[in-house]
């Protein structure tokens, strides 16, 4: 390929900014996201390098080669452990927990969106809450743990494991569920065992960059100032998202009228989900109860052989014994035996957990910095939308730049978009389906006029981890097939490196693409110019 | 002195729920005091224990989130006795109790009425270490399940599950920091009890191969609970009376929605789909049809609502052209009602008419589902089998009912696949000798040259056809009349009862009645599942079995067909349900519903499966594919004359490719023509679940309980 041999006298290992435009890399750790974006420097001199994000789901690694640490070392050969700029775009393990290992690198500027800001009253409201789920629904896991540990139940086992995927999302580090799915969790689980809720790994990650970050640190606010990559040349950056507006932050899939932090699952009462779910270990009656307390019966009495101290004990012991059990009955009749076992719901109730989980992660999903960056010669946009889901994508239109004459508009930025960095791993919710002629930001709205010819795709996805382990089906087929087409098969996906030349693309489209594109063990390096 | 059994037990339940009694527009209607049978045993003593605990019916009142079991109440304690039962209450889990039980025995009485049978629901099945199928006596409710704003059907349980939460959220409607009981509310708990009644008659509608299977379920469970509130009495009449009888103006509509909107706090999608607010007068219209509303619909609320809005408007339409006349007489003619409130008796008439074709309605959309296809439904299909399954009920259809159905379902856009008109003569199933030929035409036109005088196809080659086709019925139902033999166990066979005893000679079809013992009616349906299983799995039937939608020849089935030991491609007989088809007749003939289906293995990958389906391969009785496709029928055989009526096939047989093809694609998520989201199919990532039973929900074995989480994953 030729950009390979357009290597000068610096180190082999450096990475190089193009003439015109951007060189971006997907590094290829594992299911997560890192890219680092080399731009020429004004006047000269070395680029101006850029990460964003720098994460993993542990396990998923695409090779016993492709670790973490490996990435990050040719992130210090590649930028001289020089970052200009580190945008880290929301608080999820698969975003930030690799941060750690960037503690001597020289930062410049850290880009964080408003939802980070100590100064900010949302943001403040918004941490309190996810705070206060994320301890109700440790406390849920706990419980299920025990019940998986006990009576090794495998549908508690597996509701945890699932649960697990999910909140070590929130709870960020770099354990393999091995480990956490025999463990007690907690806030500060695998640093150090802690209830502090600002001891999670994840803001220990966040912290590196905001400790690290010698000249400042920038909270973002969408449609607010055009911003520059410090000393970069022909670049600047729309932000998009996370919108500054609590009713569209609370909205995370498009088909419910959901809620995010808040309503019905942050409740504080005690006869709440979260209530009950922390109350480890507690006897009836302390947690809250719905009734008064003559019409209830602690478990342990009524299911007692021996009972004493109720009115009429037996009768009652009889009916729950009959119709509930203890014991595992023996049925191998034709008849069901009345208190089978299988019909028991000691932890139903706590499986709930799971879609108060992935509520939490929606909503933290949506707290994703969206940035468009314009190359200014062209117009040609990259667009980052980290994980956004629905209710980010909507806001994108809320806002718009006046340059002069000009309004600058989500559509007009799209329109002009050439590189998509595809959200949340090209889940179902994370890249919202529709036309051109549609009033809502959507994939249709992407690459139009020359700027389709050039449009591409950036998928950051294990598909087979995801698949296997996590059971989660990203890149949705729907998602992957509508880009394929879109872009004429232009699609880099994290595990699979270049894809193949479909049938019907011209080949000199084709060869462009193969040019512009470099695939090596630890990444992929796509070079978008600056010129048509 | 003889002893007076009362038929009837009046219990006092919400028509609503509670927050509407304290809302003085509807606090009057909102506690009302319900019949349902009074459940007695042999000896015609009350049968009904604490719990309570009935025939079909136990209610276990645990709360494990609290820690607590509370007490049962004993609906037979002679101070309930002489009221009705307990007073409605938000603070009395006993009356929690009482009303789950009444509103779902209500519920249960409407579906035996309209079936004229008893009710059953669906057998525990295990698999392993044999294929056992167990008799549930009793559906389990637990008002107090769940602390969160959900309540679901669990098949795995065979339970209905209740959820309470804390309000907090403040508008108009709600007080925060106070309790909201799902329990409580009719709709819900309608809704759920008809999620289980439909298991127990379809237990394979649970397996999405099509968008509408899903939105079928939610549909069906949100259309009783509508028409069984309108059945009581009372309900109806301070509405009629607020919006002057018409129906039309879609404020009764409009209320109800609303109303079940928020009381089921599944968002919007039923609100949506009949009516909304007109920006521009701010009030209250009702969504005229729309034949493109199913395009690009899928997500289930959303797409069930169109069906509901369909029948919604059926009703609407026979309602206005029943009470034009009444109108009338009480406007001297003009229909044109002077300004004010409307006589007493006149909305007293129009709310008569109104719940009874309430109940008509529901009795047609419950007495459908007889007459539905196995497996793989379709908002289409349903048409036909309501239409089909009224017209044998009631042939004159003097009140326009069929016809109201098909326009409406028209104007909805919802039209079954391959007829030939949206008639109701065109909609009716084809009875098996006409099914036959057809198909023989088909395949003649298929190979047809053009030359033969054959490939064309006229009325007297049809009635030959048919004729031949009875013939062969005939010939080959005298095998079904003999019996069979029980075999060595064949690992797909019919489970076998572990009480009957070991029979030496012939087994048959034995008598199964409509009403009585239900255990001893179970017993009866699971003898006869054999020899009926054994007829369409012997190979000398083949013929009889093409017309069924069935492949028994070795050679016309792809390897990924499960087959028998024999190599023959299986026949699964699933379900046996006796049917007085048309008690109109008087005759006693009861027929059986037979529903038979074939299997086969289904992969993500098309490569996959087409290396899986080259020439020559041959797979493990117990090898699994990603998922399984079925294919059959649903039949009905009178089990005098071993005639078949009614033919109701799906729309592929177990070898169609291009079925299959539409299958994969549908649940893997990767063709979908949706709105705005990438919608994710309802591909199983679960590798817990028992592939076997493809029940294709992440959330453990419970298909219900993520679908009716308040926020809609």
């Amino acid at each position: 390929m030729a950009r390979t041999t357009r290597r000068r006298r610096t180190p082999a290992a450096q990475m190089q900014a193009p003439k015109t435009g951007v060189n971006v890399r997907m590094y290829r750790q594992g299911h997560g996201d890192c890219f680092l974006l080399a731009f020429p420097r004004k006047g000269g001199g070395d680029p101006v390098y850029m990460m964003i994000d720098c994460g993993y789901k542990p396990g998923s690694q695409i090779s016993d080669r492709v670790k973490a640490t490996n990435v990050v070392k040719d992130i210090a050969d590649a930028t001289g452990k020089k970052l200009d700029v580190v945008a880290v775009t929301h608080e999820h393990q698969d975003h930030v927990n690799a941060l750690t290992k960037f503690k001597d690198f020289d930062i410049g500027v850290a880009w964080f969106a408003w939802t980070e800001d100590p100064d900010d009253d949302d943001a403040n409201e918004l941490r309190r809450r996810h705070t206060d789920q994320l301890l109700g629904l440790i406390g849920a896991r706990n419980q299920l743990h025990s019940l998986a540990a006990v009576d090794g139940n495998k549908n508690a086992e597996s509701a945890q494991a699932r649960l697990d995927q999910l909140l070590m999302l929130e709870l960020g580090g770099e354990d393999e569920m091995s480990i956490v799915s025999g463990a007690w969790l907690t806030m500060g689980f695998g640093a150090s065992s802690s209830s502090d809720p600002s001891k999670s790994q994840n803001k220990r990650a966040m912290e590196v960059i905001k400790a690290s970050a010698k000249r400042r640190i920038e909270y973002i606010l969408p449609h607010d100032d055009i911003l520059e990559v410090p000393d970069a040349e022909g670049v600047r950056v729309f932000a998009l998202g996370p919108p500054k507006n609590d009713d569209l932050l609370k909205d995370e899939d498009p088909k419910g009228d959901s809620s995010f932090p808040g309503h019905e699952i942050a409740s504080a009462g005690s006869l709440s989900f979260f209530a009950a779910a922390r109350e480890r270990g507690t006897t009836a009656g302390e947690a809250g109860t719905p009734f008064a307390v003559e019409y209830g019966l602690a478990k342990d009495d009524a299911l007692n052989p021996n009972p004493t101290g109720q009115d009429d004990p037996e009768r009652l012991n009889r009916f729950f014994g009959d119709h509930y059990g203890r014991d595992d009955s023996d049925d191998d009749d034709d008849v069901i035996a009345s208190n089978a076992k299988w019909r028991r719901i000691d932890e139903e109730w706590l499986y709930a957990a799971e879609t108060f989980a992935l509520k939490l992660n929606r909503g933290i999903n949506n707290t994703s910095l969206v940035l468009a960056f314009e190359l200014v010669q062209t117009g040609k946009v990259l667009l980052f939308v980290g994980d956004a889901q629905n209710g980010n994508w909507k806001s994108w239109d809320d806002g718009h730049w006046l340059e002069g004459e000009d309004k600058i508009t989500a559509k007009n930025l799209l329109e002009r978009t050439v590189l998509y960095k595809v959200g949340h791993h090209g889940s179902h919710n994370a890249t919202l389906k529709g036309k051109h002629a549609s009033n809502y930001p959507n994939l249709g709205w992407m690459g139009h006029g020359k700027y389709a010819k050039e449009f591409t795709a950036l998928i950051p996805a294990n598909r087979s981890w995801a698949l296997k382990k996590a059971k989660w089906n990203h890149p949705l087929p729907a998602i992957k097939h509508a880009l394929e087409r879109k872009a004429n098969g232009r699609v880099l996906q994290l595990d699979t490196g270049l894809p193949a030349k479909p049938d019907g693309v011209p080949d000199n489209e084709w060869k462009t693409f193969e040019a512009r594109t470099k695939v090596t063990e630890l990444y992929i390096e796509y070079h978008v110019p600056d010129e048509f | 002195m003889e002893k007076t059994i009362p038929g009837r037990r009046r219990l006092r339940v919400y028509s609503f729920d509670p927050s509407l009694a304290s809302d003085l527009v509807t606090w009057g209607i909102n506690q009302i005091a319900i019949d349902i049978p009074w459940e007695t045993d042999e000896a015609g003593e009350s049968s009904l224990k604490p719990g309570p605990v009935g025939e079909y019916i136990e209610v276990v009142d645990y709360d494990p989130a609290s820690g607590l079991f509370y007490k049962p109440v004993d609906l037979n304690d002679r101070n309930l006795l002489g009221q009705d039962g307990l007073p409605a209450s938000e603070t009395n889990p006993q009356f929690h109790q009482q009303m789950v039980y009444a509103v779902a025995m209500a519920t249960i009485d409407h579906f035996e009425m309209a079936f004229g049978r008893k009710i059953f629901w669906s057998d525990k099945i295990t698999r392993k270490p044999r294929y056992r199928e167990q008799f549930v006596p009793r559906l389990r409710i637990y008002p107090h399940a769940l602390r969160a704003r959900n309540a679901y059907y669990s098949p795995a349980k065979k339970a209905l599950l209740f959820g309470y939460f804390p309000v907090t959220s403040k508008d108009k409607n709600n007080t925060p920091g106070t309790m909201v009981f799902t329990c409580l509310s009719h709709d819900i708990v309608v809704h759920e009890i008809s999620h289980a009644l439909l298991d127990g008659i379809h237990p394979r509608f649970n397996e999405p191969s099509n968008p509408d299977v899903h939105a079928f379920h939610e549909a069906f469970a949100d259309i009783v609970a509508i028409f069984q509130r309108f059945s009581y009495e009372g309900v109806l009449e301070s509405q009629i009376s607020r919006t002057r009888g018409d129906l039309a103006g879609e404020s009764l509509l409009a209320q109800l929605a609303q109303q079940f909107g928020r009381a089921t706090g599944r968002g919007t999608a039923l609100r949506d789909a009949l009516g909304g607010i007109n920006p521009e007068t701010g009030a209250w219209e009702s969504r005229p049809p729309n034949p493109l509303a199913l395009e690009g619909i899928y997500e289930p609320h959303a797409r069930g609502a169109i069906l509901v809005a369909a029948v919604f408007r059926a009703f609407t339409l026979v309602y206005h052209h029943r009470v034009a006349d009444l109108f009338r007489l009480s406007t001297g003619g003009t229909g044109i009602l002077p300004d004010g409130e409307i006589h007493p008796d006149l909305v007293g008439r129009l709310a008569g008419e109104a719940r009874e074709i309430a109940a008509r309605i529901l009795r047609m959309c419950i007495r459908g589902l007889d007459y539905c296809p196995p497996v793989d439904l379709t908002f289409g299909d349903y048409l036909r089998a309501v239409v089909t399954a009224d017209l044998e009920l009631n042939p004159e259809d003097r009140d326009g009912c069929r016809v109201a159905f098909v326009q409406s379902f028209r104007e909805w856009g919802i039209a079954p696949a391959g007829i030939r008109s949206m008639s109701v003569d065109a909609l009716i199933w084809d009875d098996y000798e006409t099914a036959g030929a057809k198909q023989t035409i088909r395949q003649m036109q298929g190979t047809g040259d053009g030359r033969s005088k054959e490939s064309r196809p006229d009325s007297r080659f049809l009635k030959m056809e048919q004729r031949k086709q009875r013939e062969i019925l005939k010939k080959h139902s005298k095998s079904l009349v003999m019996g069979y033999m029980e075999g060595p166990e064949e690992e797909d066979g019919p489970a076998q009862r572990a009480s009957r005893p070991k029979q030496r000679g012939r087994r048959k079809i034995k008598t199964i009645g409509l009403w009585g013992d239900r255990r001893k009616i179970w017993d009866a349906i699971q003898d006869s599942t054999f020899p009926i299983w054994a007829w369409l799995n012997d190979p000398d039937n083949t013929q009889v079995a093409r017309v069924l939608n069935l492949i028994l020849d070795a050679d016309q089935a792809p390897p990924t067909v499960f087959r028998n030991r024999h190599d023959n491609p299986t026949v699964e007989v699933h379900s046996v349900r006796p049917i007085m088809r048309r008690p109109f007749e008087m005759n006693g003939e009861v027929s059986l519903v037979v529903e038979v289906l074939q299997r086969r293995r289904g992969f993500f990958d098309r490569e996959v499966q087409k290396e899986m389906d080259a020439a020559g391969m041959v797979y493990d009785y117990e090898f699994q594919g990603d998922f399984i496709y079925r294919a059959g029928s649903t039949f009905f055989l009178n089990p005098e004359t071993m005639g078949i009526y009614s033919v109701i096939k799906t729309p592929g047989t177990v070898a169609s490719d291009e079925e299959l093809e539409r299958m994969r694609s549908w649940i893997t998520g990767e063709d979908l023509p949706l709105h705005h989201a990438f919608d994710r199919g309802t591909l199983s990532l679960d590798e817990g679940s028992d592939p076997s039973h493809e029940v294709t929900d992440p959330n453990r074995d419970e298909p219900f309980a993520m679908l009716h989480e308040h926020d809609e994953d």
